[in-house]
């Protein structure tokens, strides 16, 4: 019964999308019609958020009759877990991404209190949005759908590298992010629809904020996840999903940026725009790269031409619409002189500089696709490419972000800081001559433009500190944290990959083993049961004596899908994490054990974390503007 | 300037019904190499032994092209790890080092019969491989089956099962 329900109310929900998208038409004539948008818009919004409850409830009851339940999830499942099922496969993601898409766009309609022209275009976007991925969600990927009169007893259960607590709030975080960017988007279409003068970009400056906080913050996770439970041994792989949720992240940074300039300066209005359009349409493409299948990745579902089809016509509708909306109404702003060195031109320079990253991401991931329609082979883009690209636009965005520390807005360059910024450059070059003859450490020229990027932010940053002259002192707290952040991770990269290092050893209990830079003892090795798992755990012990370090790897054998997995063992250092992996036992009983050392991956989550502080320091203080 | 603006959104289409081409022909294409025999060969296994196409002239076996490089193996492993109980599996190690490859065995598990090193990439141009992974069920020498990218239930089912 409640299936039914749920599937009624999702429908209700898509018809008043539907009718919202219709009143709002017609309420741009008919200036009493406005009065109704709102709370149609609302209420449609409240039956969609029930609908998914439900599904959420029947996932925690284990109503096996739902086929999607059947099929992701299990009765021996701990109720967490049962209710991340929902996204571990495509027709619940699909679910929570609309639901999330509704609860943005809601939030963002009842922060407006008038209901002008501009925001009933605002509601007519969101409810044609909504209209479209609700149709999509009941005619091609309905997770309501049941399997009846013979429901299974039990359910399939949920992939395993699923089983994790990592599962339960990346996709959830990353969604947020995606989806976010609905908001710039809409108020983008709206104010060149309504041809109103509405300061925009003002209004929607903390929602970008905030939506691009919550990307990072995805991004992050995922690559956390990947290196803590999946034992994958990085942070980053290039893959293709990875590389399309940094599309939209790099187009975020452009866009949350271009705003600083357009809000303070007004230069860069019709940019603004166009990013704001951007933005949204990356999101939507990554979504359909992902669901279509057309891209093998480690993240690919079951691909099915249908879904792919109908998304696809999706977003080249809606990016059709936008961008011919752009092109033949969206320049009408006054030209604006940009003065060399202000804040403003560095900004501006980063912002090609991401627009530029942006393509060769698109290349990189097109690419294939393209080269295999046309000459026939399948050919793959893999890291060499990406570092190479990304590593010299690093360095000169590393340049431009240090110095615009002490630069102002509207104001040209001064000679004399050449000489400062000389003399940080002096600093690094000590600095990597200490590395190199004191520690041996000699960077790839790809490493060090990364480390020299990173090492002029955090020189120049810090040297703001003790700026004497008042009006050069760090005025953006937020804007200051974020950027050390980013300084942080930029020498933490070329650091890790430069320093890190893996062995592979065949172990027997209790003899200790030496290798070129480590020993190892095998103290114990046990067999153990858990909810729905047995597994082989090892007790290993890295370097036995004074920094003595115990590690317990373990693989597991999953009881309903027979699956396989290794779950990594980790002990982490500021230093150096230690990350052990149980292998098998080879023809003379040793055990393989896989050791590897990872250098500094605690700044690389640490910058990370510092640029998140830095976005929630920035919004507070937006928010504080905006009471 | 109209002209600049007409021609960027008329390419913007074009790029769509390009990606809407792509889905379409994404589904299997019947392979060339079906029905055909093993290629003859004569190559090294990762453990250094000798192994020639006489190996597969009365086996049942499924055929992986795998390499440490490549991702979507590590996707398809958990799957192929359970079929190994039922059928055999003989992996080619693709344009792969061969220390990489045993690290990479050693850590997600080995579950082949026999892995042929094919640093080169030779036996894979003759099977008419075009990227790892592919899987081919070779049937007393015959090649019977092929698909390319990642195993799952569903290719199982579809192209495999049914010429078992």
């Amino acid at each position: 019964m409640i299936p039914e329900l749920a599937n009624f109310i999702l429908i209700l929900s898509m018809s008043l999308f539907f009718g919202t998208s219709l009143l709002g038409i017609y309420a741009r004539k008919i200036e009493s019609a406005r009065i109704l948008i709102k709370p149609l818009f609302t209420n449609a919004n409240l039956l969609l958020l029930t609908a998914f409850a439900l599904l959420v409830y029947l996932a925690v009851i284990d109503n096996f009759s739902v086929k999607y339940i059947a099929s992701h999830s299990n009765s021996s499942l701990p109720v967490f877990y049962k209710i991340s099922s929902i996204w571990s496969a495509h027709e619940g993601s699909m679910f929570l991404w609309i639901a999330l898409l509704g609860s943005w766009s809601l939030l963002f309609v009842r922060s407006n209190y008038k209901t002008d022209l501009y925001i009933t275009d605002v509601l007519i976007i969101l409810s044609s949005i909504l209209f479209l991925f609700t149709a999509f969600l009941i005619f091609t990927s309905n997770p309501l759908d049941r399997i009846l009169p013979l429901s299974p007893i039990d359910g399939a259960d949920i992939n395993p590298i699923l089983q994790d607590p990592g599962l339960a709030i990346h996709p959830p975080m990353l969604y947020m992010g995606y989806v976010g960017f609905i908001i710039p988007f809409a108020a983008a279409v709206a104010n060149l629809t309504s041809s109103s003068n509405h300061a925009w970009e003002k209004s929607v400056k903390r929602w970008t904020l905030a939506a691009w906080a919550f990307l990072t913050a995805g991004i992050g996770l995922g690559s956390a996840w990947a290196y803590y439970e999946l034992g994958w041994g990085g942070y980053w792989f290039w893959d293709p999903v990875e590389n399309i949720a940094l599309l939209p992240w790099l187009c975020g940074t452009a866009l949350v940026h271009a705003m600083a300039v357009s809000s303070k300066t007004s230069n860069l209005k019709a940019w603004v725009t166009f990013l704001a359009m951007l933005v949204f349409i990356l999101s939507l493409f990554g979504a359909f790269i992902v669901r279509s299948g057309i891209i093998d990745s480690v993240h690919t579902f079951a691909s099915d031409p249908t879904r792919g089809l109908y998304l696809l016509s999706l977003i080249a509708g809606i990016s059709l619409f936008s961008f011919a909306l752009f092109v033949f109404k969206g320049f009408n702003y006054q030209k604006k002189v940009m003065l060399f060195g202000s804040k403003e031109s560095f900004i501006s320079l980063n912002n090609i500089l991401l627009m530029t990253a942006i393509f060769s991401v698109f290349l990189g991931v097109l690419y294939p696709l393209i080269y295999e329609a046309i000459l026939g082979p399948k050919i793959s883009v893999g890291p060499p490419f990406y570092n190479t690209i990304f590593a010299p636009m690093v360095l000169i965005a590393g340049l431009f972000i240090g110095s615009s520390i002490d630069s102002q807005w509207q104001r040209p360059f001064r000679s004399g800081k050449l000489l400062k910024l000389a003399r940080c450059l002096v600093l690094i070059a000590i600095i990597l001559a200490i590395l190199y003859f004191l520690l041996g450490i000699s960077f790839s020229a790809i490493e060090s433009m990364s480390f020299v990027a990173g090492s002029f932010i955090l020189i120049t940053y810090t040297l703001s500190i003790f700026n004497t002259d008042r009006k050069r002192r760090i005025v953006n707290l937020g804007s200051f944290i974020s950027h050390f952040g980013f300084g942080l991770l930029l020498i933490g990269i070329p650091l890790n990959s430069n320093l890190s290092y893996e062995e592979t050893v065949a172990v027997v209990i209790n003899e200790p083993k030496q290798t070129e830079r480590n020993t190892i003892i095998l103290n114990n090795i046990y067999e153990a049961e858990g909810p729905n798992f047995s597994s082989i755990i090892a007790e290993v012990e890295v370097n036995p004596g004074t920094n003595a370090v115990l590690l317990m790897p373990e693989k597991r054998r999953y009881a309903n899908r027979g699956q396989v997995t290794s779950e990594t063992a980790i002990k982490s250092s500021f230093l150096r994490d230690i990350y052990i992996n149980l292998g098998e036992l080879n023809d003379q009983d040793q055990w393989i054990l896989r050791l590897q050392s990872n250098y500094f991956i605690s700044l690389i989550w640490g910058g990370i974390m510092i640029m998140l502080l830095g976005i929630l320091v920035f919004l507070r203080k937006l928010k504080h503007a905006a009471d | 300037m109209q002209l600049i603006k007409i021609s960027s959104l008329i390419l913007l289409s074009i790029f769509f019904v390009f990606l809407g081409g792509v889905i379409l022909d994404d589904n299997q294409s019947e392979s060339v190499i079906s029905g055909k025999t093993f290629p003859v060969f004569q190559q090294k296994t990762l453990d250094g032994k000798d192994i020639s196409n006489k190996y597969f002239s009365d086996k049942t076996v499924l055929v992986n092209i795998w390499a440490s490089w490549c991702i979507t193996c590590l996707v398809e492993h958990p799957f192929l790890e359970s079929l190994a109980e039922d059928i055999n599996i003989v992996g080619i190690n693709y344009k792969d080092d061969p220390k990489n490859a045993s690290d990479w065995l050693a850590k997600h598990g080995n579950f082949f019969t026999v892995n042929i090193h094919d640093p080169q990439g030779n036996l894979a141009i003759d099977l008419g491989v075009t990227g790892a992974p592919e899987s081919f069920l070779v049937v007393n020498g015959r090649i019977v089956s092929h698909i390319i990218g990642e195993m799952n239930q569903r290719k199982w089912e579809q192209y495999f099962a049914p010429n078992l």
